[in-house]
């Protein structure tokens, strides 16, 4: 019977690291898509540093969000912030409109793993 | 990670019940169970390893759950005998006195066919000769032959034959296996004094062994 009770501590011990990792990824993604969101439609001479504050962001926690998170959401993200900038410091507000709602449609997906619906289970 | 989790619990309810099921057939020499954490642990195991695209904790996840899983209930079966009968495939007799179970045969889809090349296999060719064949929860099937069936026990002939036990290989290859001397009854002197007596040395024997009745054997590694 050790051996069951050691198992009830490891499954318990489960629940509560996926617990912990849920809480830590959904605080981080609340935040990255609240500065997202606050982009405005259109680049003004803000945005940039507005956008290399959610690089910022993404850069401190990748080691975290890496631990659950495939790499190619995270990359996702870095890439679609990199070309909102690029079409900020252009001047190209279509092009930034669009990489700004995909961006935030990709931060949407870091935590996707992490929200129980039966969408995601299924 | 929490989708991972439930999902592993979901697909580890959904192939236990599923697996519980299928009953004997399927199972070869494990049990329900045990069969369902092995069937998900290599697929889960190689995720990580075959793409390099997702996070370690993908596969660590649910193999510590299935892990953890299979032991609680391994250890809850043992208490509980509801969920035992529940979950764990029991034996059902298929023939009985010589004579066949259709009933049960037909609930461990074992077909007459099927039964008697089982039986032929155990070097029974008329099912008359079976007081009992049982289909095990391993899937195999347990043939209990008819007093008059079976061969005459030296117990049944009144005869008291030695009681020889088991080889134990003492020498293999000049080489001295020390825990089967020990298992033997016998110690280092025994063996150089059976050498001395065979005018033998370690390394000239390829195999020496010894059963529990003292009875030695011994092949050197040259015929002299």
């Amino acid at each position: 019977m050790k051996s069951v009770w050691l198992s009830f501590g490891v499954l318990l011990l489960v629940v509560l690291l996926v617990l912990c990792n849920a809480g830590y990824v959904n605080h981080t993604v609340k935040n990255m898509k609240r500065m997202a969101n606050d982009l405005p439609l259109s680049p003004d001479s803000g945005t940039e540093a507005q956008l290399d504050n959610i690089l910022r962001l993404l850069d401190s926690h990748e080691a975290g969000l890496g631990l659950s998170v495939s790499f190619p959401l995270i990359d996702r993200v870095r890439e679609l912030t990199d070309s909102a900038r690029a079409y900020a410091q252009t001047g190209d507000k279509a092009g930034y409109a669009s990489s700004r709602a995909m961006l935030i449609d990709a931060i949407s997906d870091l935590n996707r793993l992490e929200k129980v619906t039966v969408k995601n289970i299924m | 990670m929490i989708t991972i989790l439930i999902r592993t619990l979901i697909i580890y309810l959904t192939l236990l019940v599923t697996m519980r099921f299928m009953g004997k057939r399927q199972l070869g020499e494990l049990e329900v169970s045990e069969l369902v954490t092995t069937l998900l642990l290599s697929e889960v195991a190689s995720l990580p390893i075959t793409n390099q695209d997702i996070p370690l904790s993908y596969a660590l996840i649910p193999i510590l759950t299935l892990m953890a899983l299979e032991v609680i209930l391994s250890g809850v079966l043992l208490k509980s005998r509801w969920l035992k009968k529940l979950l764990s495939v029991r034996p059902s007799i298929l023939i009985r006195k010589g004579k066949p179970d259709p009933k049960a045969m037909e609930q461990s889809r074992i077909s007459a066919e099927e039964l008697f090349s089982r039986l032929r296999q155990k070097d029974v060719t008329d099912p008359a000769d079976v007081e009992y064949a049982i289909a095990e929860p391993n899937g195999q099937i347990s043939v209990i032959l008819k007093a008059t069936a079976r061969q005459a026990t030296t117990k049944e002939l009144g005869i008291t034959p030695t009681e020889r036990g088991m080889m134990h290989l003492i020498i293999n290859d000049g080489q001295v296996n020390e825990q089967n001397l020990t298992l033997s009854g016998h110690d280092r002197r025994w063996l150089e004094e059976l050498l001395k007596a065979h005018k033998l040395t370690e390394r000239d024997i390829f195999l020496l062994l010894c059963d529990d009745g003292g009875k030695v054997r011994i092949l050197p590694r040259r015929a002299s």
